[in-house]
């Protein structure tokens, strides 16, 4: 889905094809509409990379014939990525699907934001989850691929404008979809909220980027989403409010009016830093849903917060606070200059001119911060992440990227994470350099096993068109994955070195995932890794520590939990060579007795519903990743 | 049988053995040798094996040694395991007289309060119903919670009719006729011819300027529904108020669409829709249609939650200042929230429930063991008495069957510290045997049988200690005066008797 890139169209006016396609949707959400003072900026165009419609693919044709398939836009809108069904079980409906090929609605940016209209709410999740993927795509440097079902590979998410009957949404990973529900609201004020008004969840940007996020992170590792400490739930839901969260940042209007209005703090421009506002109010909370901007750090919090949405927040707000003082840093010249030295602006409203550049100044140092939010996922354990993996790995990322930290971007999360008490586990001291994922101690010698591996897949996947057919691109990953598995198999006697974390003779490994990324840095440097997942799952009992707990289970049984391990390897596919391997030992007796003490409640006060009902074997059952779970009251 | 005896002033517990459910027996010592009885639920979870001559077997047994006359039955709430021996022993019960029928103010007919969340408990358990219904055939994740939560309303969704918990206890209302719905506060109850004792009411809340406080559309309340705490208080008074989440989703989805009719397409082959609609019905694992359902999940949570916090909870004092037994039903945490805006009148203004809980030597654990029922930093860490014992209604073998939690591990670890090993379990009985002082003389006060386990709480006060003879006659005018005494003459007899020379115990404790 790269812009503009494959697209030369044979129109008779010799013109390649748009780069984007214009929609309207809501900024931020409907409430806006309903202040005098929001009601101007209510409404944003989103600019969605270009899909032909059949009517286009006629007129025109592709360039490339292996595309047609996936390249024609049809009614829904179903795409190359998404596929929206406006279905509504409840109450047995189906709504009418938006032609966005329509040549009315081309020429006036689709539909109009309306929240009585289906059609327009369809045009708003297609628009709102296609942004978000390009996001992700951009800073990750690959095309985005969903999680497979059953090994097969799954080309469209498909997603459910009006599907559930109550304050939820969420992403399947059983079905690959996101399903949006609606409900009454019974809001504190009803000045604020029409009391007994219909909220529809698909009308959210916060919350379809939130959901979205989730998906394709599903769609690199699917294990993170084991709860076998705190923050693995809670991380999830950090994440994917970081990505619903910098999105705004990328609506120019808001952004603009938000500068203006708050004359360039972001600290106090609640518009930006909230999310989901009308959801929280209809729910009946004085404000937004969840909010960014924490109160001043307290590091005691992370020991106390275990709730995923609760713990998240610490997170969120760790990154929103380094995103503030990297803007600082970037504006403080605007502002010597706008306030000649003094650092005090005048009273009243600000230039537009220093408006503009403030918000230029905003806009990007979102983008920078969400895309080295995005990057650090290849840079992550395979399983049992902690927060402190995280910035280990963000870290790591971003250095890997822009070896010269000129302005001060990892200092500022450094700083931020240590204010909100999140540390990492093991590192010596919190400097970048001990921060960083360690390189391997390896040699370049060419009997070496991780260099057969990496040769291999470096010979393998150096040629591959990565801009190509999505469906092309998961056929190779998957036969690299049979490449890589093959080869730690039968490099028998140097298993041990290849693979820190793993115990291959005693139990099964499976490779999760192999992952190629390309991207140039601000120096124009090149880099091409491929990122290796190997995990080993052993089984784990709540009565039993891991040397009593047998390595194999009796026919029929089931564990109380499975314990997991593995590595996460990053290789150069210039050299082949290792540049880092990411593991968490399935051998390491403190973290099976940290996962033992978790899961039993000792760290942690489970929810009502662990009383009832399975915890450890739950995840694979239930939608982990509602966008409030439904027990959000007896939390708040 | 012999009738089953207290120790003068004291009190005699015996927990049952049913399977995972309550049923108690108290019986007190009264003067010259009387014993009064007072019974505390009775019931077993739907599903247990042998239930109806379980339950049987246990009526038998309370008639029997009470000479088939209770002087109390209380009703904690409306659960199948605290009720369903109504229906399961109905001969036997039919024999016994029930002087006074305790019930929380949550059961009151008259009460508007009671009757909105009675009608709230109707729909929502409708809802389920309907929800089960319409997520059909398909074995959704969710049918087993429904399920499994259901249970405790005597309900099996799958299997049709039912005696439910709602037919249980309107027969035990129909067969004791002197009801008596205690709110929170105020006097203590008593039972007449055993005037030292006291029961004090603490839950469930009630205080209607609370709940209308916390009405949405007061400011006021959202303070203190936000208190991170207070969650499950909120999912009480929720209940009460936030009428729509419960009734709308489920009860006639014609009449709520969110959508202009006009937009509807209801049949999937009309040509607006015949193409998308072919693209849903084209992969079965990807259909949606009972997704919403699952909602219902969530509810039959909240339900059960909120029926658990409208437990009647009673503190009962041996006598003023000495020990107290506390039996919380299934009290949630927003009921064990709520004890301490609880006041009292008259002669008992100055008490406080810290002082209750600090006097606490017999805890009934709340909700066989589970890790929402028993309040940590404000409940169970203010129970310092050394003497402290707990009683755990919970057979593992069945929780664990259900996969259920009981008892939490991390609360019955803290139990075991802070009771020294003072547990008894139903289902494995008294603690072991060890060489640990406390545990020995705790077992000199225990027995056991196949059906019960028993347990003896002597007073910290003798009623009748050997005294010299001038103090004797004392004593006697006191317990003249007793005899007489209504409820409101308490006060000289209290003072009467605090002329004896306080036990040791006693003067540490009132530091």
């Amino acid at each position: 889905m790269m812009p503009g890139s494959r697209k030369d169209s044979s129109s008779p006016y010799d013109v390649p094809a748009p780069p984007f396609r214009r929609l309207r949707v809501y900024s931020i959400d409907p409430s806006l509409a309903q202040s005098l003072e929001t009601s101007a900026i209510r409404e944003t165009r989103l600019e969605i990379p270009w899909e032909d419609t059949e009517q286009g693919t006629q007129l025109y044709g592709t360039s490339d014939e292996s595309e047609r398939r996936d390249a024609s836009l049809k009614p829904g809108p179903c795409g190359e990525y998404l596929e929206v069904i406006d279905f509504d079980p409840a109450t047995n409906a189906w709504y009418k699907p938006v032609d966005l090929g329509d040549p009315y609605l081309l020429a006036q940016d689709g539909l109009s934001p309306s929240d009585g209209n289906p059609q327009f709410h369809q045009q708003m999740v297609y628009a709102v989850v296609m942004r978000t993927i390009r996001n992700f795509e951009i800073a990750l440097g690959r095309r985005a691929l969903w999680a497979p079902h059953e090994g097969q590979f799954v080309g469209q998410l498909h997603v459910y404008p009006h599907a559930l009957r109550e304050a939820n949404a969420y992403y399947s990973p059983a079905k690959k979809a996101l399903l949006f529900g609606y409900f009454q609201s019974s809001p504190v004020d009803p000045t604020e909220h029409l009391p007994g008004g219909i909220v529809f969840t698909c009308l959210s940007h916060d919350v379809i980027a939130h959901e979205t996020a989730h998906a394709l992170l599903d769609g690199m590792n699917r294990n993170l989403t084991e709860p076998s400490n705190p923050d693995v739930l809670a991380f999830h839901e950090a994440f994917a409010d970081i990505v619903a969260l910098f999105q705004h940042f990328s609506l120019p209007e808001v952004l603009r009016f938000e500068i203006a209005r708050t004359r360039g703090d972001l600290k106090t421009g609640s518009l930006l830093a909230s999310l989901a506002r009308e959801f929280g109010k209809a729910i009946g909370r004085t404000g937004a849903l969840r909010s960014a901007i924490g109160k001043t750090p307290a590091p005691g919090e992370i020991e106390q917060i275990t709730e995923p949405h609760r713990r998240g927040a610490i997170l969120v707000a760790a990154v929103f606070d380094a995103f503030l003082a990297i803007y600082h840093q970037r504006t403080a010249d605007l502002y010597r200059l706008a306030t000649e030295g003094t650092g005090e602006l005048p009273e009243g409203a600000i230039h537009p001119d220093l408006v503009a550049r403030l918000a230029q100044e905003a806009a990007k140092t979102s983008q920078h911060v969400l895309n080295m939010c995005i990057r650090t996922l290849d840079y992550l354990p395979p399983v049992d992440i902690t927060f402190g993996d995280y910035l280990r790995a963000l870290i790591t990322a971003d250095s890997d990227l822009v070896p010269d930290d000129a302005l001060g971007y990892r200092v500022a999360f450094m700083e931020a994470f240590r204010r909100r008490g999140i540390f990492p586990r093991e590192a010596r001291s919190l400097s970048e350099e001990s921060l960083r994922w360690k390189s391997p101690d390896l040699t370049l010698a060419e009997f070496e096993p991780q260099v057969y591996l990496g040769r291999d897949l470096s010979n393998k996947m150096r040629d591959w068109n990565l801009g190509g057919n999505r469906e092309v691109i998961f056929n190779h990953l998957q036969e690299a994955i049979e490449t890589a598995k093959s080869i730690i198999d039968s490099s028998r006697g140097y298993k041990q070195r290849i693979t820190v974390g793993l115990d291959l003779d005693q139990f099964d490994f499976e490779v999760n995932s192999i992952r190629p990324v390309r991207r140039s840095g601000p120096e124009g440097q090149f880099i091409m890794d491929a990122v290796v997942e190997i995990t080993q799952k052993r089984p784990g009992f709540l009565d039993q520590s891991l040397a009593d707990a047998p390595k194999e289970l009796p026919d029929g049984e089931r564990p109380d939990f499975w314990f997991r391990g593995g590595c996460t390897l990053i290789i150069d596919l210039e050299t082949g060579k290792l540049r880092y391997c990411i593991f968490k030992k399935i051998t390491s007796k403190h973290r099976y007795e940290r996962c033992r003490d978790y899961l039993r409640g000792g760290s942690a006060g489970p929810s009502l519903a662990a009383t009832y009902f399975d915890t450890a074997g739950s995840s694979e059952v239930d939608e982990v990743f509602s966008f409030v779970h439904r027990g959000l009251e007896e939390n708040s | 049988m012999a009738r089953m005896t207290a120790p003068e002033g004291g009190c005699a517990v015996r927990m049952y053995r049913q399977g995972l459910g309550d049923c108690f027996l108290l019986a007190f010592g009264a003067a010259r040798g009387k014993q009064k009885y007072v019974m505390i639920d009775c019931g077993v979870l739907l599903g247990t094996a042998n239930a109806e001559a379980n339950m049987q077997a246990v009526a038998k047994d309370i008639r029997t040694v009470t000479g088939g006359h209770l002087d109390a039955l209380v009703i904690t709430h409306e659960h199948w395991d605290h009720v369903s021996g109504f229906v399961q022993a109905q001969q036997e019960f039919e024999k016994l007289d029930v002087d006074q029928l305790w019930l929380a103010w949550t059961e009151n007919p008259r009460n508007p309060l009671a009757r909105e969340l009675r009608e709230r408990r109707r729909m929502a358990l409708e809802g389920l119903r309907s929800a089960l219904t319409r997520a059909g055939a398909a074995p959704q994740h969710f049918s087993h919670r429904i399920q499994s939560v259901s249970e405790f309303f005597g309900e099996d969704m799958g299997l049709g009719a039912r005696a439910t918990t709602e037919d249980a206890l309107d027969w035990a209302k129909q067969q004791w006729k002197n009801h008596r719905y205690c709110d929170p506060g105020g006097t203590p109850l008593s039972i007449d011819g055993l005037d030292n004792v006291r029961f004090y009411v603490l839950g469930p809340p009630a205080d209607p300027a609370y709940i209308r406080k916390s009405r949405p559309s007061s400011r006021g309340g959202q303070v203190y529904l936000d208190d991170a705490t207070s969650g499950n208080l909120g999912l009480y008074l929720s209940a009460l108020n936030a009428a729509p989440a419960v009734r709308e989703p489920y009860q006639d989805e014609r009449r709520f669409t969110p959508f202009n009719e006009a937009y509807h397409r209801k049949d999937p082959a009309h040509q607006d829709v015949q193409e998308i609609s072919c693209r849903y019905q084209a992969t079965d694992w990807r259909k949606i249609d009972a997704d919403w359902t699952a909602a219902a999940g969530e509810l039959a949570l909240k339900l059960d939650a909120h029926t658990n916090n409208t437990s009647l909870v009673l503190a009962i004092e041996l006598a003023r200042d000495d020990k107290v037994l506390l039996f919380t039903g299934d009290a949630q945490v927003g009921n064990w929230l709520s004890w301490d805006d609880v006041t009292w009148s008259g002669d008992f203004k100055e008490l406080t429930t810290g002082d209750l809980l600090e006097r606490t030597v017999l805890y009934k654990v709340g909700h066989h063991g589970s890790h929402n029922a028993t309040l940590r930093e404000k409940g169970l860490e203010r129970m310092t008495n050394g003497e402290l014992a707990a009683l755990i209604p919970v057979n593992r073998k069945t929780a664990k069957t259900r996969r259920w939690r009981m008892p939490h591990e991390p609360l019955y670890e803290r139990l075991v510290e802070k009771t020294l090993g003072r547990i008894v379990m139903a289902d494995s009985g008294l603690p072991q045997a060890t060489s640990d002082a406390a545990i020995e003389s705790f077992l000199q006060q225990c027995r056991e049988t196949e059906l019960y386990t028993e347990l003896d709480v002597h007073p910290w006060k003798p009623v009748a200690a050997p005294a010299p003879a001038t103090r004797k006659s004392a004593k006697k005018k006191a317990s003249t005066t007793r005899k007489t005494a209504t409820k409101k003459k308490t006060a000289p007899r209290k003072r009467a008797k605090k002329k004896t020379p306080a036990p040791v115990k006693k003067v540490r404790r009132r530091r």
